[in-house]
């Protein structure tokens, strides 16, 4: 299976629960939530949007084709949260799957995160440092895989 | 008036008397001068008898350093003289040494050979410094390079999932698998 043959469909839906016009307040924390398509099979160039280490990460796994779905960057504050709709396999055009980032904590180098999949469900509190990115990877079929990645911003 | 001749009497034998005295003193003192010379001039005499009579090794040493310090102190100038030229002689050869770019010149020459000339040569070395400057890169502004070094850390604390789960921590990205199965 091709990437490129993919439907660009629109697969997120974003949903920040408290929100302010100011997003580099104090206490806020900048979240990027990057949805990655991969695929062992076929070649793509190098996707934009994501940084080299995901990328190196990916290409460690075997998968060749690479392409980013879609890229949120929002500021949330303490103990709210950004939720994203993705499609759970690189194929499927039915099948919706929700991801919710929570933030916990907000210290000086330190960022509590709650990362969940409510239809699963799955579940996991991290703590990230110094921009520390943490990768769902949701497996499909033939050697496809959907990729969600969480990094807060240092 | 006797009485006044009596007093010419008197004042005759004082300056008589007076006289007297005067030239015995002077006599007695001319003598004695005469003999603290003579004793003076006495004892300047036997110091250089004395000196004459020192022994005539001690004599020839004696000579023999005089003559020693003479010699330096005539050679003084010529040495100091000498060490001068010497020092102006060698920075004079120090400047006709060849210089870093006569000494890559004639590596050129000595490489390509006198036909190909110096300008071959030299157009040679700026491209062979420029392929360097190409293959190593320029250097990157610091920030971005700081930035690009930033791998950060992630630690799970809890996880929850009912299915299968791998976690798989790296530098800077920590990857968790969910089977197919379980998120199908």
């Amino acid at each position: 299976m091709h990437l490129g043959t993919l439907a660009p469909v629109a697969l997120v839906a974003l949903t920040t629960v408290a929100a302010e016009s100011n997003a580099h307040a104090a206490g806020k924390v900048e979240l990027e939530v990057v949805v990655i398509e991969a695929s062992k099979t076929g070649k793509s160039p190098a996707p934009k949007g994501v940084s080299a280490k995901v990328v190196k990460e990916l290409e460690s796994f075997g998968f060749t084709a690479i392409r980013v779905s879609d890229r949120i960057t929002a500021s949330v504050e303490n103990e709210a949260s950004v939720s994203v709709e993705f499609r759970s396999k690189p194929n499927e055009k039915k099948k919706r799957q929700m991801l919710k980032v929570t933030v916990l904590e907000k210290k000086k180098e330190v960022t509590r995160l709650k990362i969940a999949l409510p239809s699963i469900p799955f579940s996991a509190e991290t703590e990230h440092r110094k921009g520390g990115t943490f990768l769902v990877a949701v497996k499909g079929k033939n050697a496809d895989a959907v990729f969600l990645a969480v990094t807060p911003k240092p | 008036m006797t009485k006044r001749q009596d007093d010419k009497y008197i004042e005759a034998s004082v300056e008589e008397l007076l006289t007297e005295d005067a030239a015995q003193e002077i006599a007695q003192r001319e003598g004695e001068w005469n003999a603290f010379t003579s004793a003076v001039f006495a004892r300047i005499d036997e110091e250089d008898l004395g000196v004459a009579r020192m022994p005539m090794e001690d004599q020839a040493i004696d000579l023999f350093r005089q003559e020693v310090a003479g010699e330096l102190a005539d050679l003084a100038p010529r040495f100091e003289e000498g060490f001068k030229e010497g020092v102006e002689q060698r920075i004079w050869n120090a400047a006709r040494e060849p210089t870093v770019m006569d000494r890559v010149r004639g590596f050129f020459d000595r490489a390509f050979g006198e036909r190909v000339g110096w300008s071959v040569g030299w157009a040679g070395a700026m491209a062979a410094a420029l392929a360097i400057v190409t293959i190593t890169g320029m250097p990157t502004e610091p920030g971005t390079q700081i930035a690009e070094n930033i791998t950060g850390e992630v630690s799970v604390k809890s996880l929850s999932f009912e299915g299968t789960v791998t976690v798989m921590p790296n530098d800077g990205v920590t990857v968790v698998w969910l089977s197919d199965d379980a998120s199908s």
